[in-house]
């Protein structure tokens, strides 16, 4: 049973990593011409990091409130005997924050040959 | 094996959370895509459209996911610390398995060292479901014309007992047997009976019955076992349900990585049945099982 759970949120995690990657790399592939104009106006990388932080921040809000609305979840559902929940449901909102993060740095470059 | 149906608490709460992770995708969206500067608000609204659109396919991927672990880890913490108490000090015990699975643990737990283990084979209880108890008990229950046994366990259940109403075992012994019952619930050479409804849990019947009692474990295993063609068992309509409930007794004693390993065969061979590991003797809390206290 346990396993089950652990394999579960392992799985669901390694999901979520692999849809948050490869629509990352599409929203950075479909921005093009945004951070291309973005390089051309001169626009600091500080402020282009803030900008790929600001969309990014949407997704990685949302994983939060999704976990912890599926903590709330479960203890509506359980046995309300005082039981934890263990930590891997935490798993799926870990897996897609460290990858947005990681997505805010490609998105923010200037693409190759403007600067 | 019929389809497992969700409770309505557990489907609404599941639905409630994926509602509130929505609506927070879409609060998120608003407050994060809004700027004094007209420029930078249109560029954010126009770039986050796909990004509010995958963040609510997310939503639904994680929610379920945590849902489901949560859920699943907390049920087992649960069963754990209800059944711990009635397990024989450092076994483990599997309930639920398949006969063929019941083989190959066993053959494994023995493989990696563990001797005692006691497996018993469990009735269909579809229909109705039997329980021993204390003649006692089924007297206070009758004199008392109470509905449930709960309302007189508080006066009447032997306080040696940790199940004072325990399931039944079947055994493959021969039809003239005697049954053997856990010790504690034997008195007079005799223990009582209550047949339940299922489903509704009322007593649909009670008896009482002569027994011995069983040498080795008791807890949370079955109270009584009885041979599965013998005349108990054809009276009270006991039918093999092809599971079976396993325990190894020595469980505590194999070596760490050896419990591991154990612990991954079961997960492999019999994930559906509930398993609960008790500490060894001397421990916090010596004893622990899956079926539990009362009707099991």
């Amino acid at each position: 049973m346990i396993g089950l759970a652990n394999a579960a949120a392992v799985g669901g995690s390694a999901l979520v990593l692999l849809v948050v990657v490869a629509a990352g790399q599409a929203l950075t592939a479909s921005q093009r011409d945004l951070r291309q104009v973005l390089g051309l106006l001169g626009v600091r990388r500080s402020r282009r990091a803030v900008l790929g932080a600001r969309l990014y921040a949407i997704p990685v809000g949302v994983q939060g409130v999704a976990v912890l609305a599926a903590l709330v979840s479960a203890w509506f559902a359980g046995v309300h005997d005082g039981s934890g929940f263990g930590w891997a449901w935490a798993l799926p909102a870990l897996a897609a924050a460290v990858t947005c993060v990681a997505l805010v740095g490609p998105f923010s470059a200037v693409p190759p040959g403007v600067e | 094996m019929g389809a497992r149906v969700v409770p309505p608490r557990t489907f609404l709460a599941y639905l409630s959370g994926l509602a509130v992770a929505g609506g927070a995708a879409i609060l998120l969206w608003v407050l994060l895509t809004r700027s004094r500067r007209q420029a930078l608000g249109r560029t954010l609204r126009y770039t986050a459209t796909p990004v509010l659109a995958l963040s609510l396919v997310l939503r639904v991927l994680s929610f379920s996911t945590a849902f489901y672990a949560a859920g699943q880890t907390h049920r087992w913490q649960a069963t754990q610390a209800s059944s711990n108490p009635m397990q024989p000090a450092g076994s483990l015990v599997v309930s639920g398995v398949s006969q063929m699975s019941r083989r190959t643990l066993l053959r494994e737990y023995r493989d990696h060292g563990g001797a005692a283990a006691v497996h018993f084979g469990l009735p269909v209880e579809t229909r109705h479901t039997l329980r021993v108890t204390t003649t006692r008990v089924v007297g206070c229950f009758v004199d008392a014309g109470a509905t449930d046994p709960g309302q007189v366990l508080d006066r009447c259940a032997p306080a040696r007992s940790r199940v004072p109403v325990n399931g039944i075992g079947l055994s493959n012994g021969h039809a003239g047997d005697v049954p053997q019952v856990d010790p504690t619930l034997l008195a007079h050479g005799q223990v009582g009976l209550f047949d339940f409804v299922v489903p509704g849990g009322q007593v649909r019947a009670t008896g009482q019955v002569r027994a011995r009692p069983r040498p080795g474990p008791v807890g949370n295993l079955p109270g009584i076992v009885v041979p599965a063609s013998g005349p108990l068992a054809r009276r009270w309509g006991l039918q093999p349900s092809g599971t079976e409930v396993l325990a190894l007794l020595e469980f505590s004693r194999l070596p760490a990585p050896d419990q591991a390993f154990m612990r991954g065969a079961l997960t492999r061979l019999a994930d559906g049945a509930g398993a609960g590991a008790a500490r060894p003797a001397g421990g916090l809390g010596d004893r622990a099982g899956e079926r539990g206290r009362g009707r099991g």
